[in-house]
Formats: structure tokens, C-alpha cells, sequence
């Protein structure tokens, strides 16, 4: 179909403005941004002094940012290891033969649709709550006396009970997809092995995984941008612990922050949290480079 | 048949402790809102009757109303502007021929992808710089900006798949482009608007980054927000049964529609996935 230009330009323009102006713009600024010594949010560029790579160097000594990124890789490992072992085994479930499973999809999904705020708050005060919470009255009713005494939101294990509480709502999605994925295999294939005598394991890793690598790519990727843009659980869930502490977070304290913060020797340093933003994308961008590589696609049709 | 029952067996097992956590949390979540902080920590849920209380006081002494109200402004105003200005731009992308319609395509999947932490620092500062923080309007604009992107590349996909012979029917009939997209095509494409809606419906209802950089004073304040400011007020005067009501209440809302609709959600990341 044609249209003429004018109209062309009526229907596309908003969006179009929408994009360079909270897209684009705000990308090459942040960019330049981290290059600069900047006294406040609201500065002007006339105010800004150019400092080179001081902003990167200022982070590479800072233990704090170090701690962060320590942080986040772990949330993308442990989370990951999570959240795809949970996503590939509901994953499997719902494309065999049980019942109901409309019913079970939308259950599992149910998490993610939980605002996170309420989510952090039924984990950290019932489920995690070590005088009448879920765990503890369930490990005193075994007479699990050891497990039943962790203090799961101590500054020693509030780290791990924020990755579990958030896989928790994380993996419906991921399942959800896997589960989309595994559905558009052919059938006889999982015929034909189940006639040779293959196992569900042996099936498994002999059909589904091969056959889903482009999936699975694909989820890798997304898990790897949200796992690297981890931020609202460390507000919501950690409340400032600096455990919890993810480079995100690191930025929106450094450049947001109120005072108050664990970071009171760490200053507010707009440059700096730039970088931080930039260092995040190039991050995801380099990551998602690199699992393209060791996940090529595939040429594989079924 | 009972062979393959009990093949099946081990297949319900992960599936029913999922249930089973579900309920308990769920279960146990409604039971305390209603509960005395002495009874959730007695265990004895609902021990001294029913406290309906609990929610009462967080309307009156709270002014959950006010955010309740905030967070449904913010939703209804952010998901009838990102249709707005989405869908005439996916519109075009994704059923008129011209030159640069590839490359608009890949620019808004780019944008997708462009994480709000890179872009928060500048944003923040032109709407300061534009005199337009601390009012409800300017979290609105966030939210239509930034889910513009999704909206254009989710609804292009439902715009290339109408048959053509619809505009040509309007075309004779004597209907302008404008006209016969407004008339013609948006009805047809209502359930990619819709479903499209759905997404971004929970998705503004739970939003925090932007509501915490943008809104987080009295008067513009989400109910997400609102509810972990009340939680930590709650939790050092040790209100507990009121903590869990304001979970509920913000929680309840997007249960229901997620009751009705996650049939579309559902289909909805299946049909991406599957393209994407």
C-alpha cells in the first residue's frame, strides 16, 4: 500500500520524536556525561569540566562499585541457575500429557504479574520472618531446629534470600517461552526415541536441548539484560543493605540518592553514575555478543 | 490408561507443590490482613475475629484513596497515550510501503532494548530543566515514552496481518487515509490493542524505577510507592495485620484482571517469542 508523504509523517511523527528525544538523546548524553566532572543533576553544560576517564578510574577504585558488580554477576549465575531450572522443568511438564494446562501456565505466570513491592514485602515478612514466618514454622514442625534458627534477612544470608524470593517471580515468564519453544518440536521425534528405548533425561538432553538452542539464545540474552539492570529488588527487598547492592542501584544512589545511604563516604557524583549506566550497556552489549558466539544459530529446520 | 496416569505422576509433583506454596502464601497473606498484629505473631490467625480495620485505618489515616487513585490516573492516562501515538506509527510500519521503513523498524526494537538506567540522568534533568517535575502529568509522559517502543514493534506484527482488500473497500467508499484507519483498521485490529493494553496495564500498575525518580513526593506518589513507605512506617510501630493489607490492596487489582485476561497474556509473550 502507498501513502502520501505528509500522511506518512502525521502517523509516524510522535513516535518517531518519542524516540529521539527519550531514546536517542539521553543515550549520547549519558555517554558524554561520563566524561565530565558534573557539580549537580541540574547543570548546565557550561558548568561541566572535562575530565577524560576519570569517572571510570574513580569507579575502578571504588570497593563499593566493585562490590556491586560482584553482586550482580552473582544474581545472573545463582538467579539464572534458578530461574532455568525451574523455567525448564515446568517448561517440559507443560508439553507432555498432564491436564490442565491452561490453568498451570497462568499459575506459574501468576508471579510476574505481582508488583514487586508486594512481592518483597510477603517474602521478607512472612515467608523469611524468623519468628512466625513460613520457613521457620515449617523447619520447627520437622524439628529441623538448625534450619528453623537462619535469620534469612541478616546481613549474611539477605543476599541469597533476595535471589530466591526474586526468581520466585521471574520464572513464569521464562517458562512461558521455553514451553512455547519445546511445543513447536515435532512430536515424532520424542515418538521415535520413546520407541528406541530412550529415557526422559536421554530425550531431554538429546532433543529438546539441541533442537532449542535458538530459544534458549534468546532467553539467555533477555535473563542476561535483566539480570545486568538488577535494581528495584535492591530497593524493594534489600532497603539499602549494601549486599544487596547492584550496579543500577549504585547509580540511582549515587546520582538520586537522598543522603542517608550506606554510601555516606562515597559521594554523589553525577559523571560517575553515567558511567555506571554505561558501563552496564556496554556490558549487556559485550555479553550478549558473546553468547551468540557460543550459541550460533542454528541451521537446523524442523 | 492407568499406566499412563501413573507415568505421569511424577510430572504433578512439582506442579502441586507449586500450587500448594501458591495457596499458602495467598492464603495466609488474606488470613493476617485481617488478623491483630498479637495473632500473626502467636500464630493464631484471625484469633480475635476479623479485623476489617486494618483496611479501613489505611484509608483513613493512610490516604491509600488518594494513591489508589494516583496509580489508577497514571494507568489509564499512559495506556490510552501509548495507543495514541503507537498505533498510527505501527500503522504505517507495518503495511506501507516507503523508503527508511526498515530502518524505523530496527530503531525501535534498538530502543527496546535501551535499559531506563542509561537514560534516567538526562530525562531527569529535562524535565527539570522544563519546569515539569511533581505533577502527576509528567510520570504519564515517562510512561508513554517509554513504552512507546514495545508498543510500535507489538503492534506492527497485527497491522501487516489485516488483509489489504479493507482499506481498498474503504478507499471506495470514499474514506482519507486517516479516516479509513480510524474507521477500517483500528476495529480490526482491536485485540492487538487490546492484548497490547493488558501488557502495559500491569506493566504501568507495577512500575517502580520511574515512580521513584519521578513521582515520589505526597501529592504524585504511586501506590507501589505508597505501600513501601507505609510498610516501613508499619513495621516500626509494629502494625503488622495493616502491613499485609496494604499488600492486598495493592496487589488485588491486578489479580483481577490477571483473573480475566491471562488466557490473552499468555498468548500474547507466546506469539512474540515465537517471532522474536
Amino acid at each position: 500500500m502507498k501513502l502520501k508523504k505528509s500522511v506518512i509523517a502525521l502517523f509516524l511523527g510522535p513516535a518517531v520524536t518519542i524516540y529521539l528525544v527519550i531514546f536517542l538523546y539521553p543515550t549520547l548524553r549519558t555517554f558524554a556525561m561520563s566524561f565530565y566532572d558534573i557539580p549537580s543533576l541540574s547543570s548546565k553544560v557550561a558548568e561541566w569540566t572535562f575530565i577524560g576517564w576519570d569517572n571510570y578510574a574513580t569507579l575502578s577504585r571504588s570497593p563499593y562499585f566493585l562490590d556491586s558488580v560482584k553482586n550482580v554477576l552473582g544474581i545472573w549465575a545463582i538467579g539464572g541457575a534458578l530461574i532455568f531450572a525451574f523455567a525448564f522443568l515446568f517448561a517440559v511438564i507443560l508439553t507432555s500429557d498432564v491436564r490442565g494446562k491452561g490453568f498451570w501456565r497462568s499459575l506459574i505466570f501468576l508471579p510476574n504479574t505481582v508488583s514487586a513491592v508486594v512481592l518483597s514485602v510477603v517474602w521478607l515478612h512472612y515467608v523469611f520472618n524468623s519468628s512466625y514466618g513460613l520457613l521457620t514454622t515449617l523447619f520447627e514442625k520437622l524439628g529441623l531446629t538448625a534450619l528453623a534458627d537462619i535469620q534469612w534477612t541478616d546481613n549474611e544470608h539477605i543476599y541469597y534470600s533476595m535471589i530466591i524470593a526474586f526468581s520466585f517471580g521471574s520464572i513464569g515468564y521464562f517458562m512461558l517461552i521455553l514451553n512455547a519453544g519445546i511445543g513447536r518440536i515435532p512430536t515424532d521425534y520424542y515418538e521415535a526415541a520413546t520407541l528406541d528405548g530412550a529415557s526422559v533425561w536421554t530425550k531431554f538432553f538429546r532433543i529438546t536441548m539441541p533442537l532449542l538452542r535458538d530459544v534458549f539464545r534468546t532467553t539467555l540474552v533477555l535473563w542476561t539484560i535483566t539480570a545486568f539492570n538488577f535494581f528495584v529488588w535492591s530497593a524493594t527487598f534489600g532497603l539499602d543493605d549494601p549486599n544487596t547492592v547492584t550496579p543500577g542501584y549504585y547509580m540511582y544512589q549515587k546520582v538520586f540518592g537522598k543522603g542517608g545511604s550506606v554510601y555516606l563516604e562515597d559521594s554523589f557524583n553525577v559523571g560517575a553514575g553515567a558511567g555506571v549506566g554505561i558501563l552496564i550497556t556496554v556490558a549487556t552489549i559485550l555479553a550478549a555478543v558473546l553468547i551468540g558466539r557460543l550459541f550460533p544459530k542454528d541451521r537446523l529446520e524442523y | 490408561m492407568r499406566n499412563k496416569g501413573l507415568r505421569l505422576l511424577p510430572a504433578y509433583v512439582p506442579l502441586a507443590a507449586w500450587l500448594a506454596f501458591s495457596i499458602v502464601l495467598f492464603g495466609w497473606v488474606i488470613l493476617a490482613s485481617l488478623s491483630t498484629t498479637r495473632d500473626i505473631f502467636t500464630n493464631s490467625l484471625l484469633g480475635s475475629g476479623i479485623q476489617l480495620s486494618n483496611y479501613t485505618d489505611l484509608f483513613k489515616q493512610q490516604e491509600m484513596g488518594r494513591y489508589f487513585l494516583n496509580s489508577i490516573i497514571y494507568t489509564v492516562a499512559s495506556c490510552a497515550g501509548i495507543v495514541l501515538v503507537a498505533a498510527p506509527a505501527a500503522y504505517v510500519l507495518g503495511r506501507v510501503k516507503f523508503r527508511g521503513s526498515g530502518f524505523l523498524n530496527l530503531m525501535f526494537v534498538s530502543a527496546m532494548s535501551i535499559p531506563g538506567i542509561l537514560i534516567s540522568i538526562p530525562l531527569f534533568s529535562l524535565f527539570v530543566g522544563l519546569k515539569l517535575t511533581g505533577s502527576i502529568a509528567t510520570l504519564v509522559l515517562i510512561y508513554i515514552c517509554t513504552n512507546v517502543p514495545f508498543g510500535v514493534f507489538f503492534l506492527t506484527g497485527f497491522f501487516s496481518s489485516i488483509p489489504k482488500e479493507f482499506e481498498e473497500s474503504a478507499a471506495i467508499d470514499g474514506c482519507g487515509p486517516i479516516k479509513a484507519f480510524v474507521k477500517v483498521i483500528l476495529p480490526v485490529a482491536q485485540p492487538g490493542i487490546i492484548t497490547l493494553t493488558i501488557f502495559n496495564f500491569l506493566g504501568v500498575w507495577n512500575e517502580y524505577f520511574y515512580a521513584l525518580i519521578f513521582a515520589n513526593d505526597e501529592g504524585t506518589r504511586t501506590l507501589a510507592l505508597a505501600l513501601q513507605s507505609i510498610v516501613y512506617g508499619y513495621s516500626n510501630t509494629g502494625n503488622y495485620g495493616g502491613i499485609f493489607a496494604a499488600c492486598m490492596v495493592v496487589f488485588l487489582p491486578s489479580f483481577i484482571v490477571y483473573l480475566f485476561v491471562s488466557k490473552r497474556i499468555i498468548a500474547g509473550i507466546t506469539i512474540g517469542s515465537v517471532k522474536g
